[in-house]
């Protein structure tokens, strides 16, 4: 680890002053023997306010092939004097303090560099905010490459990023605190260092690729040629069959590009393949599928461009567009009709994926049993962990990790309930669904996909009610809505068999052990009707 | 730019004086600390005090030996409560560096926890406190039915620095009876 050369030779002169007070770091006044004189810790002191670095006066870093660090601390920093658009809480003023960084760029050619205030001179609890520039007064206006890092992940508030550029190249680093309103457990200022990393990066040349719209999904996969093998995603933009740019997002205007990471790391080797699956697009103030979209506008091919890990993009290819059915379990795949997600065709019928096989053959088998005179129930706790998943609701987007369950059903009348709204799911947005064939996201069953109980983000669990449940056993899954970002979530799920009853049948009126086929539990008499 | 370098100049330093921790780095019982008195320029002493606690609504003390209840946290990890109280220390700019680790490896098993926080304060106290902080713990089994060493270190704003260590153990809070931390 090493610091900046300015930062070195004044540290030197610090010892010297150090030194010569001869101890303790105490400031020579004398410490109350009781009780503590308290300021305000969420504001700086009012003592002498230190200069902080700034675009005309910045930490000026002259870069290396490896690993720079620099140590720097804003506890006492003058208000934010720079006006970082969007980034950061940019509705509270004045703006924490913020050193900038300038720092240049090694060698020659491409070359990528990654940075991070996860350091050990950073507090575990200084949220950093770092923008990225390319002048140190501009404001950085695209939406990508990003430009803006705040948390590193969901339980670290320090930042860290990537970025493209150019061996000479200067690039601003402006370092400062996200001010959150009030400040409880973070803090806006503090010390920190930042280590910044260079390489040399090859630029991808895109050498193929195809979208293919199949049913409610859309692939889109890209070639390319890279040295670095460090393919990140692709960016795509759709033409009619005239070869004119398609309006996606339905706002009058056919300026519409999508970025998309990979769905996981591309293949092996150079070239390299990379595909990512889209389903839902904004759409006005909602959502739409984007294969729907493109069959409405007739697509005819995408122009793509992919990137890599430090956002260098590649050269522009034309592709096309393809249409294509989806079928399920057992039937006839070829160039017209595609196996639905979790199958793959082979021998030009459809099966289950190994990964999907294997997950549906370890499904935990729920054992609640079969109702005599009232609900049965189990209870379940569980985790969902981060990574990519292997089933995919029909209600909700659940690219992530899955729980996935058996429940036999007997034979007579039984409703099917499932439902995460405990205090062991804490958090978590789940979304459960019920399958007849594990594999197969047709056999989804009718009504058997719940993603919030009430929308609006007031009750994010998730709850099934199924009536009249035929014999079988059925797959359940829990998922998390989208991935799980940082960290595994906690679930705690309950199964419920609830006996149907007939007309003349004792009942309960608040229908929690039973319901009755034909009606309400009629209340002065607990009769079903 | 010059005041810029004497904070960091502080923070590189320091570490090569010496004679202002108060830690005598050995495992006690978690009572105030009484050793490291320091000497200001008008001739009084004053001895820094630090206090290890737990709970996460009111400061209950850790004595050696304690059980500390593992919580399971909303977003699916687990921590225990850490409670701290400081004497002597200014409370305002207090840097707070705790773990947990195995005794018989030194595993440390908790997420690195060093943070400035302000400590609460009263006209009415001799102390100042902090209750509450949350000490991550990622994998349960490292730290279940083991000796583990609870360390906490307060840095205050004239770099006077204190560290406490104590014997703990951690079993599921759902375990832990009624009227332990």
């Amino acid at each position: 680890m090493s610091t900046t050369q300015s930062n070195l030779v004044l540290a030197l002169a610090g010892l010297v002053v150090l030194t010569s007070l001869g101890g303790c770091g105490d400031d020579g006044e004398a410490t109350p023997d009781t009780g503590i004189d308290v300021p305000d810790a969420s504001t700086p002191d009012a003592g002498p306010t230190m200069t902080t670095s700034s675009c005309a006066a910045p930490i000026e870093v002259v870069g290396t092939i490896g690993t720079v660090s620099v140590v720097g601390d804003t506890t006492d920093g003058l208000d934010g004097p720079l006006d970082l658009g969007q980034c950061g809480n940019f509705e509270v003023t004045p703006r924490a303090p913020q050193d900038v960084i300038a720092y240049t760029v090694p060698g020659t050619g491409p070359v990528g560099v990654t940075f991070t205030t996860v350091t050990d001179e950073t507090l575990t609890n200084f949220d950093t905010v770092v923008q990225v520039r390319r002048g140190c007064s501009t404001i950085p206006e695209e939406t990508f490459p990003p430009s803006c890092f705040d948390d590193e992940t969901r339980t670290d508030p320090r930042s860290g990023g990537t970025l493209s550029a150019t061996g000479g190249d200067i690039v601003y680093f402006i370092v400062t605190g996200y001010t959150d309103t009030p400040l409880t457990d973070t803090i806006d200022r503090g010390p920190y260092s930042i280590e910044i990393t260079a390489r040399a990066n090859a630029i991808p040349e895109l050498t193929g690729g195809e979208v293919r719209a199949i049913g409610d999904r859309t692939e889109i996969e890209a070639t390319a040629i890279d040295e670095d093998r460090d393919g990140y995603g692709v960016i795509a933009t759709f033409l009619d069959g005239a070869g004119a740019p398609v309006d996606l997002d339905g706002d009058g205007t056919a300026e519409d590009t999508l970025f998309m990471l990979f769905n996981g790391p591309v293949t092996a080797g150079s070239p390299w393949t990379g595909m990512t699956t889209v389903f839902a697009i904004r759409f006005g103030d909602a959502a739409a599928l984007l294969a729907d979209r493109l069959r409405a506008l007739g697509a005819a091919t995408a122009t793509l461009q992919v990137f890599d890990e430090h956002w260098a993009v590649s050269g522009e290819l034309t592709v096309p567009v393809r249409f294509i059915d989806e079928v399920g379990l057992g039937a006839t795949c070829d160039d017209t009709h595609a196996c639905v997600m979790g199958l793959r065709c082979a021998a030009s019928v459809c099966e289950p994926t190994p990964a999907v096989a294997g997950a549906c053959v370890a499904a935990i088998p729920l054992a609640v049993d079969t109702p005599t005179t009232a609900t049965t129930s189990v209870t379940q706790t569980g985790t969902l962990a981060e990574g990519d998943g292997l089933f995919e609701a029909s209600c909700a987007h659940t690219p992530g990790t899955e729980s996935v369950y058996s429940v036999a059903v007997p034979s007579g009348s039984y409703d099917l309930l499932a439902t995460t709204d405990f205090d062991g799911t804490g958090e978590t947005d789940t979304v459960l669904y019920l399958r007849s064939v594990c594999a197969d996201l047709l056999t989804e069953v009718a009504g058997g996909c719940s993603d919030d109980i009430t929308s609006g983000g007031v009750n994010v669990r998730s709850a099934l009610e199924l009536r009249d449940v035929a014999e079988g056993t059925y797959t359940l899954f829990v998922e998390n809505f989208g991935h799980v970002m940082d960290g595994p979530v906690p679930y705690e799920l309950r199964v419920s068999l609830r006996p149907v009853l007939a007309t003349g049948a004792s009942c309960d009126p608040a229908g929690r052990n039973d319901r009755c086929a034909a009606g309400a539990c009629a209340p002065g008499t607990s009769t079903c009707p | 730019m010059e005041t810029r370098a004497w904070k960091a100049a502080v923070w590189l330093v320091l570490p090569l004086l010496g004679g202002c921790n108060a830690s005598d780095g050995s495992i006690d019982a978690g009572g105030p600390d009484t050793g490291g008195a320091i000497e200001h320029s008008d001739g009084s002493t004053s001895q820094p005090g630090l206090e290890l606690g737990s709970s996460v609504d009111a400061f209950v003390p850790v004595a050696e030996g304690d059980t500390l209840g593992l919580q399971r946290g909303t977003q699916g990890l687990q921590h225990v409560w850490v409670s701290l109280r400081i004497r002597d220390m200014d409370p305002a700019r207090a840097t707070i560096e705790l773990s947990l680790s195995r005794e018989s490896d030194g595993y440390t098993a908790s997420e690195p926890f060093r943070v400035r926080l302000p400590f609460a304060t009263d006209p009415g106290w001799d102390y100042a406190e902090r209750i509450g902080m949350q000490l991550v713990v990622l994998e349960p089994e490292a730290v279940l039915g083991q000796d583990l060493i609870l360390t906490a270190r307060v840095t205050d704003s004239h770099e006077v620095s204190v560290e406490r260590r104590t014997r703990v153990h951690v079993v599921w809070e759902e375990e832990l009876g009624g009227g332990l931390p």
